[in-house]
């Protein structure tokens, strides 16, 4: 019998999305505030392109890790796996951080 | 002589290309290309609420996207001037939504794939960009514009 992995609710004719195994309705839910968390992450990264400063460079990879992180923890709370693209996303910004902070503290 | 590189060594990671939500609008992704553009990066990816890549987006589809509706019935062309409707009818289609232009990720190249498979599938499939994968795993993408040198540097040292 289809069961949504999130709710747990089950019945014969419950629609369940392929993908998430979610149940309609958290399916919505886990959209609505996964969105904002794209947006923020997507924002942020744009951010860094344009960044020229290491210290704001720092501060918007720092907003990436941060907004990524929270997806993660979305996708916890739903019993999803995160995507790969998150998680490299997630590291190469780390990445990043570390190398702008090195270079403010080091003046290079 | 150079050493040929592997399809491997021409991946550019994700986040190089600017990424853009698919409920982001054309306006957004121009500025987003804009940006790009000195970095020869001519498309923007596109995810969803997951952030899984879900599309690109390519000039072309863009300009496909700013191009009045009617100029689709002309083959040899728009009769009268594009430019005037500019301001006025591409004012409504920059608020339209990515997911409506973009090509999705349906192709994808396996890392130990060859150069030649790439280059197959793009030209079988239309795009300049493909997604590669390691197994399930989605490292990076892959341009023409690299595979393009890549091959060409093999014909000419034949």
């Amino acid at each position: 019998m289809p069961q949504c992995s999130k709710c747990g609710k089950k019945g014969l004719f419950l629609k369940i999305e392929e993908v998430t195994s979610l149940c309609l309705s958290c399916n919505e839910q886990f959209a609505q505030e996964g969105k904002v968390f794209t947006e923020k992450i997507t924002s942020a990264k744009n951010k860094v392109s344009i960044a020229k400063d290491p210290r704001e460079i720092a501060k918007f990879c720092q907003l990436v890790e941060n907004y990524g992180n929270e997806l993660l923890e979305l996708h916890q709370t739903y019993n999803l796996s995160p995507s790969q693209e998150l998680i490299d996303l997630i590291a190469s910004y780390k990445k990043m951080r570390v190398s702008a902070e090195r270079e403010l503290t080091t003046g290079a | 002589m150079d050493e040929k590189k592997k399809l491997k060594d021409l991946i550019i990671p994700l986040s190089e290309y600017p990424h853009i939500p698919y409920w982001g609008t054309l306006r957004e992704a121009i500025v987003q290309l804009n940006v790009a553009y000195e970095s020869s990066h001519h498309a923007v990816l596109v995810f969803d609420e997951a952030y899984k890549l879900v599309g690109m987006l390519f000039q072309k589809d863009i300009l496909q996207g700013l191009e009045p509706k009617f100029a689709q019935h002309y083959e040899d062309g728009v009769p009268i001037f594009w430019d005037s409707l500019l301001k006025t009818g591409s004012e409504k289609q920059l608020g339209r939504q990515v997911k409506e232009f973009m090509s999705k990720a349906k192709f994808t190249i396996g890392v130990n794939d060859s150069i030649l498979k790439a280059s197959h599938i793009m030209l079988q499939e239309d795009t300049h960009l493909l997604p590669v994968m390691d197994g399930d795993r989605l490292i990076g993408v892959l341009r023409m514009s690299d595979l393009f040198h890549e091959i060409t540097k093999i014909v000419l040292d034949l």
